[in-house]
């Protein structure tokens, strides 16, 4: 990691230790920002990932990735705005699928690690796993309890152990292959 | 290329070229130096940063990817280990930041190789004799990749194939661990990480292909990520002679045996006594090949080669006063990757390429930017007025 990729991790830390707390202390708006928070990133990301597609990596070997994750991060970021007039239990239940999806997409990621030789495996492995479990845990929670209150706590929670990994990972030693 | 070659083998190029010993040593040790002259060691002598001709990874990790973090990685890259094949290369896709990076990719034989070397003649030093060699003889070996980080140029298809010497294929196996070694008879080898960042550090030269451009015995196949699906045979024995005897010629050019230097020649008549034992070398599958260089080196002069210790003439350079220290070993040195760097960056940009930086012809427009390239201008006095 360079300098600046540390200070960016903690800063993206420290904006989703800012939306857990909006969450918990502002339950029924909290959810509103983060979704447009969310929403905007995601097309902002796909955007960007697109512009480089069409400018550099469509000349390149398995450059079509970029394509299908520009169109995946934009296709996701248009739907999660036009979640803003769905009723809140559905709008929490989405980002806990994203959560969910996210801690699934670790969870692969670390399988193909630890093939291919890195230490960071289980660290990713946890990761994944714990965003599952939150997911999982504010969904039957909330069914059980009939709150989407419970729901909401229990995102924030996942949403402050990601805010802590992120700025924990800025201070970690990072080992590096590079070759020259 | 590694040590084996840079210094043992241009030992023995240098002396089969008509050098004596000692100063086939100091060819040698100036080639193999341009891996270890890294901005911090240039600090810690009081030196001129700017003569870095190598970038550690802890420093590699410290530099921002922004545009000027970018322009630095590619004057120390270009100028030294992926020297750019064809500044001007018919590309008519891509956009203009894809053509730039494109044109980047290091090849042997181009424009710039003849630079370089002729650079060398008018520095005259025998420092600036191994830093052409290091970069000649880096063309070879580095060929196909380019000294910037690009994922679009330098990223490889996973699928590469090891052609083993019975003639048989190998898929070849990639991790990622920094701290195991290429394991030669499983075929599993360490390569970089694969970023998709376009300018991340992993996809700096050969990174991500791993050791394998620095190993003599190897041979593959592969899929680069600029050749629009063609696959790549890498004949890695055949590239090494022929950069051997290219420095043989090279050198023999420098020492006035030659009018002129002429891309894609090579002096194969003064090697062909040494053939059968050359091509043995290069083809013994081993990581490293150092022992069986320094054998040969030693039976051709009948002299004792002493092993590289990077710390030999430090001491010369920084107890001498400002004034004598640009003629010790490492003061010639470093007026001499200071002179390649500028050679490079100026061509780079008068060719419309901006990723290494800007360039100002002195003669032109009069000293412009870093103090440091200051050295170059004096040295050049001091030549004239000789």
């Amino acid at each position: 990691m360079t300098k600046i990729q540390r200070i960016k991790a903690v800063l993206s830390g420290i904006l989703m230790l800012i939306g857990c707390v909006i969450m918990v202390a502002l339950p029924d708006e909290g959810y509103w920002i983060m979704t447009v928070l969310l929403g905007v990133a995601l097309l902002i990301s796909g955007i960007r990932m697109l512009v480089y597609y069409f400018r550099m990596a469509r000349y390149m070997v398995g450059g079509k990735t970029s394509l299908y994750m520009g169109i995946l991060l934009l296709d996701f970021g248009a739907f999660t705005l036009s979640l803003l007039d769905v009723a809140r239990v559905y709008v929490v239940l989405y980002l806990l699928g994203i959560n969910a999806f996210a801690g699934v997409v670790d969870v692969l990621r670390a399988v193909d690690a630890k093939r291919l030789g890195t230490r960071v495996w289980k660290w990713k492995l946890f990761h994944g796993v714990l965003e599952i479990a939150v997911a999982l845990a504010a969904v039957i929670g909330g069914f059980v309890l009939h709150s989407t209150a419970v729901v909401v706590a229990v995102y924030s929670i996942g949403l402050f152990f990601s805010a802590c990994s992120q700025i924990a990972s800025a201070f970690r030693r990072t080992e590096i292959v590079y070759i020259s | 290329m590694q040590e084996d070659f840079h210094y043992y083998a241009t030992y023995c190029a240098a002396y089969m070229a008509g050098y004596t010993h000692d100063e086939s040593l100091t060819i040698a040790y100036s080639a193999q130096f341009v891996d270890w002259c890294s901005a911090t060691l240039l600090s810690e002598l009081r030196a001129p940063r700017a003569a870095a001709t190598t970038q550690l990874q802890l420093e590699l990790l410290d530099i921002p990817t922004d545009l000027i973090g970018l322009q630095d990685i590619t004057r120390v890259w270009s100028s030294f280990h992926f020297l750019p094949g064809n500044l001007q290369a018919d590309i008519r896709y891509g956009s203009k930041r894809y053509r730039q990076i494109y044109r980047l990719i290091c090849g042997p034989n181009g424009e710039l190789l003849v630079s370089t070397v002729e650079l060398a003649r008018k520095t005259g030093s025998l420092q600036a004799v191994g830093v052409a060699m290091h970069v000649l003889a880096d063309t070879w070996a580095h060929r196909y990749f380019a000294g910037t980080p690009s994922q679009v140029i330098n990223n490889v298809d996973n699928r590469v194939v090891e052609i083993l010497p019975d003639g048989t294929e190998r898929p070849m196996t990639f991790r990622h661990s920094a701290s195991a070694p290429d394991d030669l008879d499983q075929g599993i080898y360490t390569s970089s990480l694969g970023y998709t960042g376009e300018h991340s550090i992993m996809n700096l030269g050969h990174g991500r292909a791993g050791h394998l451009p620095d190993y003599s015995f190897i041979r593959y196949r592969y899929m680069p990520a600029w050749g629009g699906y063609t696959e790549i045979l890498k004949d890695n024995p055949a590239d090494y002679y022929r950069a051997f005897c290219q420095m043989v010629y090279a050198m023999r050019y420098l020492r006035g045996e030659r009018e002129a230097f002429e891309a894609d020649r090579y002096d194969t008549d003064v090697v062909a006594p040494w053939e059968t034992v050359i091509r043995e070398i290069l083809e013994k599958r081993q990581i490293n090949a150092c022992a069986d260089w320094k054998a040969f080196a030693e039976q051709l002069s009948g002299e004792t080669i002493p092993d590289f210790a990077i710390e030999t003439y430090q001491e010369a350079y920084v107890t001498a006063d400002e004034v004598a220290k640009s003629d010790t070993f490492l003061g010639r040195f470093i007026l001499a990757a200071m002179a390649q760097k500028s050679m490079v960056t100026q061509a780079i940009f008068s060719s419309g390429n901006w990723l290494a930086g800007v360039s100002v012809d002195f003669r032109q427009k009069g000293f412009r930017g870093i103090r440091d390239y200051r050295a170059l201008i004096e040295a050049a006095k001091r030549r004239r007025k000789a």
